[in-house]
């Protein structure tokens, strides 16, 4: 885990990542204090280009569209969050019964396979279109998609650690089935599951945007980077920044998540690290740097 | 070593070194090694993984991967390879020499046919037409046992058992009639009956076509029925060469002693296998 | 290759099944009425018992859903809710246009992504491939509506060189047409090709240093004819199957960006359908886009058979 956050912090393009997702979530959590009031509406200026009615501008409804785009950003996180940690759950729970229970895992494999193949979009807008609208058929819909893969390395990690040695041991010494599960598969299949967990996450950022932009994500009142955006083509011969702004926080908070993604995954793979280090060894003999960095250049992995 | 002209040594190594960069920076793999190969004649390379062999083997062929870097001398045809362009010296591969790599399987390419593998250095080389250079393949199969009858020409390689395609892999290394032939383990991936069928084949076509052969083995038995000279190489050093008949019989090094014990006879069924304690040559050498 | 076909299809028969009967169960599962949730707060009691028959709710869970299996199995999604149309044929007509968009999107796609990832893997310069990196990295992060409205502003509004919604059958104006569609291919194509830029680039890095490629530096081939006709040709036969899971991607930046461009395509039927909860119209949706994902995948399976003598082989026995 060390080596795995020292090769991470040397990756330029994880840190970027890193960074970039650590602003947001800070300003998102600083929302009340670094914006005004997201549902103070004011007619009067509507409109507002950057800089005379607020930093950013105002939108078509009078809101300040810094403050707007600060309480969507905790929504967007928040929502995507919670997705993410009930799929983990659901996930984990998923693959460790499939690792184990062999008649279990024939069905519900299939299930999954069908599940992963179908466009995630399409199937949340159908689940959305048959319970109803509302946050809880949005949060339902985005975590089962979300489900699938997660089950998917859990169970790899379950089925490898059903027979190794030292779990087929600790059932000989007359441990319990569910202690073996947590004790063997959670370590083995973490790593894997950090970095699917900050993929489903940016998926999940980029889901809700598009639920809210089709108007059947959230309510309209609650303030989200997708539902400014459904706005802009209306306004957008009069207000440039009602388009730009939103879609730049979402392309920047997928951007973030999916560069650190990467950074993870190439730092959990000790082959991609070992050539991550060969390419900085190079500056230590000028002669073979230029072929060292063409190397280590060609071999790293980016997806 | 008797005393030759130069005009009757091909290949003439002096004073190789070849480094490996690596995390903690380069490390040398061979340590300036000398080799000798006659006209005509047979020379082996025997060491354990990991001794340089074949780290040597690509140096000589200008072949090295990327992260390797040789100095000191290759002189073929008394010619500083080392010192020649890159274009010049991928000129002289497949043209001036051939090599036989160790994993046919993945030494040849997964998707196109044999036939078109092999016309590629026939019409670059001798400049073939496409017609005339399937013509010379058809012929080089036939002369490594394969008979046009196995339409092995239009085949890929996944469909081709291991022998067969060692067959293809040496009838494309002389395909351009090469003086120089350099088999890295050209028998390790292959099961022991064919090996013999293999190394048979290769004896044979170095006496019909006057070939010089570089054979680069781990396995002293094999190496000493089929090379005139021997070089045994340990952790990048060379730490005993000359006449095959010599090492074999009489060997200077103990580190040759324990290879020869540890190859395994026929008949032979030891209760345990021989183990060579490296550690007390390394010593000697550093 | 015919058995091949077969097993393969069996395969893909989850991609269907499995979002059908999600939607089956769920609607079902749903509290209250579904009939009177469907038809919303202004519906009288004979109008929610009419849709109740209508979607045989009455009968028993079991015999509603052999009832249903048997529907499915004859096409039959019978009629939109609020559309007052036959469900296949609405979906029909629409499919048309989707399918115009997402062939059309991953021609181009195809025409840009796998020429620079393969440029990209090749080259010795780092800033080149450097900078197509950032570049696909950002076209992965993008969202498709967004390109699209930034397209708008800027084509629509700004240079109104294009119209900025609409559309017309190739058969009524071929230039309209075009002009119509351009948009939005070209907003998804763009976006598809950052993803097929990414697996060609690495399938190039990968086959860089294959045995294959030493053998070929030994036949004495020069490095630019190794890399065209030897690396390539390995790294770009299995994107075949990525096209495949391209697709499912596309499929889905499809239905956003038709609502942004109102073309008249499965996504925007979708939306009216969602919006309106008109189950029929979503279960005929659903389903046809499954059908024709697993076709799509199938075809994809049988050209990658044919380009790669390995698959090929496989399939024979």
């Amino acid at each position: 885990m060390r080596t795995t956050l020292r090769s991470l912090s040397r990756d330029p393009s994880a840190m970027t990542g890193a960074a970039i997702v650590a602003v947001i979530t800070l300003l998102a959590l600083l929302a009340p204090v670094l914006g005004g009031d997201p549902d103070l509406l004011r007619p009067s200026e509507r409109l507002q280009a950057p800089g005379t009615g607020g930093p950013l501008g105002t939108d078509e409804q009078g809101r300040d569209m810094w403050t707007v785009l600060l309480h969507g950003a905790r929504t967007s996180l928040g929502i995507a969050a919670a997705c993410t940690l009930l799929a983990i759950v659901a996930g984990f729970l998923t693959g460790v019964v499939c690792g184990y229970f062999r008649w279990v895992d024939a069905i519900v494999m299939r299930v999954i396979d069908g599940l992963m193949s179908f466009p995630n979009i399409i199937l949340v807008m159908s689940l959305v279109g048959v319970l109803g609208r509302g946050v809880g058929p949005v949060l339902f819909g985005l975590t089962v998609v979300l489900v699938p893969p997660i089950a998917r390395v859990v169970r790899a990690a379950a089925l490898t650690a059903r027979s190794a040695p030292m779990v087929e041991s600790a059932r000989a010494l007359g441990a319990r089935d569910s202690w073996i599960l947590f004790r063997y598969v959670a370590p083995e299949s973490v790593s894997v599951l950090i970095v699917q967990a900050t993929m489903g996450f940016a998926a999940t950022v980029l889901s809700i945007a598009a639920l809210s932009f089709l108007g059947i994500g959230l309510p309209p009142d609650v303030p989200s980077w997708g539902a400014s955006l459904s706005a802009a083509q209306q306004y957008a011969a009069v207000a440039w920044w009602i388009g730009v702004f939103p879609g730049a926080a979402i392309l920047l908070t997928v951007l973030g998540l999916i560069l650190l993604g990467d950074g993870l995954r190439d730092a959990m793979d000790p082959r991609a690290r070992r050539l991550a280090e060969l390419a900085r060894s190079s500056k230590s003999s000028a002669r073979s740097s230029r072929r060292v960095a063409a190397t280590a250049r060609s071999d790293e992995k980016d997806g | 070593m008797t005393t030759n002209s130069t005009d009757d040594i091909l290949l003439d190594v002096r004073g190789l070194d070849i480094d490996v960069l690596t995390p903690e920076g380069p490390r040398r793999v061979v340590h300036s090694l000398d080799l000798t190969l006659r006209r005509r004649g047979t020379l082996g390379i025997v060491g354990e993984s990991g001794s340089g062999k074949s780290m040597t083997a690509t140096a000589v062929m200008g072949i090295l991967p990327e992260t390797a870097i040789a100095s000191g001398q290759v002189l073929y045809r008394g010619r500083d390879l080392l010192s020649l362009p890159a274009r010049e010296r991928r000129a002289m591969a497949g043209r001036e020499m051939g090599f036989v790599f160790q994993e046919p399987m993945s030494a040849l390419h997964p998707t196109k046919t044999i036939g078109a593998q092999m016309a590629a250095p026939l019409r670059l080389h001798l400049g073939l037409t496409r017609r005339q250079a399937r013509a010379r393949s058809a012929e080089l199969l036939d002369l490594v046992g394969i008979p046009p009858s196995r339409g092995v020409l239009d085949a890929y390689v996944h469909q081709l058992s291991g022998g067969m395609r060692q067959r293809v892999m040496i009838a494309m290394s002389i395909s351009c009639e090469p003086d120089l032939l350099i088999a890295d383990e050209p028998t390790t991936a292959l099961d022991a009956t064919i090996q013999k069928q293999i190394l048979d084949l290769l004896a044979e076509l170095r006496e019909e076509l006057g070939l010089s052969v570089l054979l680069i083995s781990h396995d002293l038995g094999l190496v000493s029925r089929y090379t005139d000279d021997v070089v045994v190489m340990l952790d990048g050093h060379a730490m005993e060469s000359g006449p095959t008949d010599r090492v074999v019989s009489a060997p200077e090094s103990g580190y040759t002693r324990g290879l020869l014990e540890a190859s395994p006879r026929l008949g032979d069924s030891p209760d345990r296998l021989p183990v060579i304690d490296k550690s007390r040559f390394t010593k000697a050498v550093q | 290759m015919l058995s091949y076909v077969f097993k393969r299809l069996l395969a893909l028969i989850p991609t269907v099944a499995v979002p059908m009967v999600l939607l089956f169960v769920l609607l079902r599962l749903t509290p209250g009425d579904p009939a009177a949730v469907i038809l919303g707060e202004n519906a009288t009691a004979t109008e929610i018992a009419e849709l109740r028959t209508e979607l045989g709710l009455d009968a028993p869970m079991w015999q509603q859903f052999l009832d249903w299996l048997a529907r499915m199995a004859r096409f039959d999604f019978g009629e939109s809710i609020f559309l007052h149309a036959p469900v296949a044929e609405l979906v029909l007509s629409a499919a048309l246009v989707t399918g115009q968009l997402a062939l059309i999107s991953m021609l181009l796609a195809l025409l840009i992504g796998p020429a620079l990832g393969a440029v990209a893997g090749a080259t010795r310069s780092r800033a080149l491939d450097r900078t197509m990196v950032v570049g696909s990295a950002v076209g992965v992060a993008m969202p498709t509506f967004w390109l699209a409205i930034l397209m708008v502003m800027l084509f629509g509004v700004t240079l109104q060189w294009l119209p900025v919604a609409g559309f017309t059958p190739i058969t009524e104006d071929p230039v309209q047409y075009v002009r119509y569609m351009a948009l939005p291919c070209l907003a998804l194509g763009t976006l598809e090709a950052a993803t097929l830029f990414r697996y060609s680039r690495n399938g190039v890095l990968d086959a860089k240093h294959q045995p294959f490629v030493a053998t070929a530096r030994a036949q004495g081939l020069p490095e630019r004819t190794i890399t065209r006709s030897y690396v390539f040709p390995a790294a770009l036969a299995p994107l075949v199957t990525v096209v495949g899971l391209s697709l499912a991607s596309m499929l889905g930046g499809a239905v956003v960006t038709e609502n942004v461009f109102s073309l008249p395509g499965l996504g925007k039927l979708l939306l009216t359908a969602v919006e309106r909860r008109d189950y029929p119209l979503i279960e005929g949706c659903i389903f046809f886009i499954a059908v024709a994902f697993v076709l799509v995948n199938l075809l994809v399976d049988v050209v990658a058979a044919t380009l790669d003598p390995r698959i090929r082989l496989e399939a024979k026995e």
